[in-house]
């Protein structure tokens, strides 16, 4: 399946964004999700700050990537790495 | 009568008249005594007399985040009490800009720390791998190395350093709502005391200054990441970021969703137009920034009477009459601002 991390946000803003095609179960996908999915900051939380999107099969899921399993830590560590800017600001 | 006193049977008695009698005599050798000094001498007198006055000091910390995407384990790298500077270029660099900035708050306008109650001004250096970004968290400065191709390490322009803490400023005054209108005014407040900080620093008045914010952050000659003078102009053709999407008049406000993708109905955009109405106001009164525009600016971040949501009027009408109140209704500072916003078409 295939996944994509985005990142909004910062002093300058810019969404990056980066895929990857993983062959997680849909049972380790919900497992992933119930551990680094967050409630969206609002916007005086977050400032110039950075933050980071999960899309999956058409979803949209705000994450914490402090809280990544070990076992997904090198895609994700990966996908970081991978990130290019996908178009300025909105 | 005290005499009489003295001489009674009843010994507190005796004893209260021959307290009283050596306190007379005391002040009465005092008065003797100032009588016969010269004004010089009283003043010395009077200061050694005077309690000494705690003066505020800047108090900050620098963390080492060593790559890592969190602040839990850093590393302290240097506080205020550290008797050497560290080596670290990032760290020479968050300190001079905190200092920079702590100096320019509290010299000019009086301010103890972004709280104005002393805070320690706490910032985390080398923040994940190759983040390119630099953010206020509502406690601490935190700043990423860059990806050292479009982006350099954010600690090198102390405008963008300057940037940042006065959003802790602008959370303990105002606390501007960060979206749409009043989003770009808090991130405007950020741009004008940013450059005002470094114009300081550099000792560069309104006419000295490129009014450029991250001029070295954004790699590049000919880059930068904003323009006050000219939003829209930081950088033209970028090969990754394209054309500085800034406007500087209201007729050209750009208006995007209220999410974080669309940077929160565009405060990064918007607050081109309260900048370039500064950049105006300042230009034509001429000088050094801080010393005019700056106090206004500064009045209005301050004034108990700006809403959490304010709107570019409102900041239009708030300013006018505060210099009105500094510097009379029909004086040339009040004609500089109001022509700075007629220039931005903000009514």
């Amino acid at each position: 399946m295939l996944i994509t991390l985005s990142r909004t946000g910062g002093i300058i803003p810019i969404t990056k964004k980066a895929d990857a095609e993983v062959d997680w179960t849909h049972n380790q996908m919900e497992e992933l999700l119930k551990a680094i999915k967050k409630e969206g900051e609002g916007p005086d939380e977050q400032r110039d700050a950075t933050s980071y999107e999960l899309q999956y099969k058409g979803e949209t899921f705000p994450v914490n990537l402090e809280k990544v399993p070990d076992l997904y830590k090198k895609t994700f560590d990966n996908l970081k790495e991978d990130l290019k800017i996908s178009k300025p600001g909105g | 009568m005290t005499d009489q006193l003295v001489e009674s049977d009843d010994k507190n008695l005796s004893k209260i008249a021959i307290n009283t009698k050596f306190r007379s005599f005391r002040f009465r050798s005092d008065r003797e005594f100032f009588k016969e000094t010269t004004r010089k001498e009283q003043n010395i007198l009077c200061a050694v007399a005077t309690k000494p006055v705690k003066v505020p000091a800047l108090k900050m910390e620098v963390y080492n985040c060593k790559k890592q995407a969190s602040t839990t384990g850093a590393a302290l790298l240097w506080s205020d009490s550290s008797t050497k500077l560290p080596s670290d270029k990032d760290a020479k660099n968050v300190i001079n800009g905190g200092s920079g900035t702590w100096k320019f708050y509290y010299e000019l306008f009086g301010r103890n720390s972004v709280d104005n109650l002393g805070m320690a001004i706490q910032q985390y250096i080398h923040y994940d791998k190759k983040y390119d970004n630099a953010f206020w968290d509502g406690r601490r400065m935190i700043f990423g190395d860059g990806d050292g191709t479009i982006f350099g390490s954010f600690t090198t322009d102390i405008d963008v350093i300057g940037h940042e803490l006065t959003h802790g400023v602008t959370q303990y005054e105002a606390n501007l709502e960060y979206h749409m209108q009043s989003g770009a005014l808090n991130e405007s407040f950020s741009d004008i005391f940013g450059i005002m900080i470094k114009q300081r620093v550099l000792n560069q008045d309104v006419k000295q200054s490129n009014w450029l914010i991250g001029e070295n952050v954004l790699l590049g000659d000919q880059y930068a990441l904003r323009s006050m003078k000219a939003p829209g102009t930081a950088y033209k053709s970028h090969p990754d970021l394209g054309d500085d999407p800034q406007p500087a008049t209201m007729d050209a406000f750009v208006k995007l969703p209220d999410t974080s993708s669309g940077d929160w109905g565009g405060v990064h955009y918007n607050s081109g137009i309260p900048n370039f109405a500064f950049y105006v106001a300042a230009f034509n009164m001429g000088g050094f920034s801080w010393e005019k525009a700056g106090r206004v600016w500064y009045g209005a971040l301050t004034d108990k009477t700006l809403k959490k949501s304010a709107t570019f009027s409102d900041l239009r009408k708030l300013t006018i009459k505060i210099a009105g109140t500094l510097f009379g209704a029909k004086s040339l500072e009040v004609k500089a601002i109001t022509d700075g916003w007629n220039a931005a078409k903000v009514k």
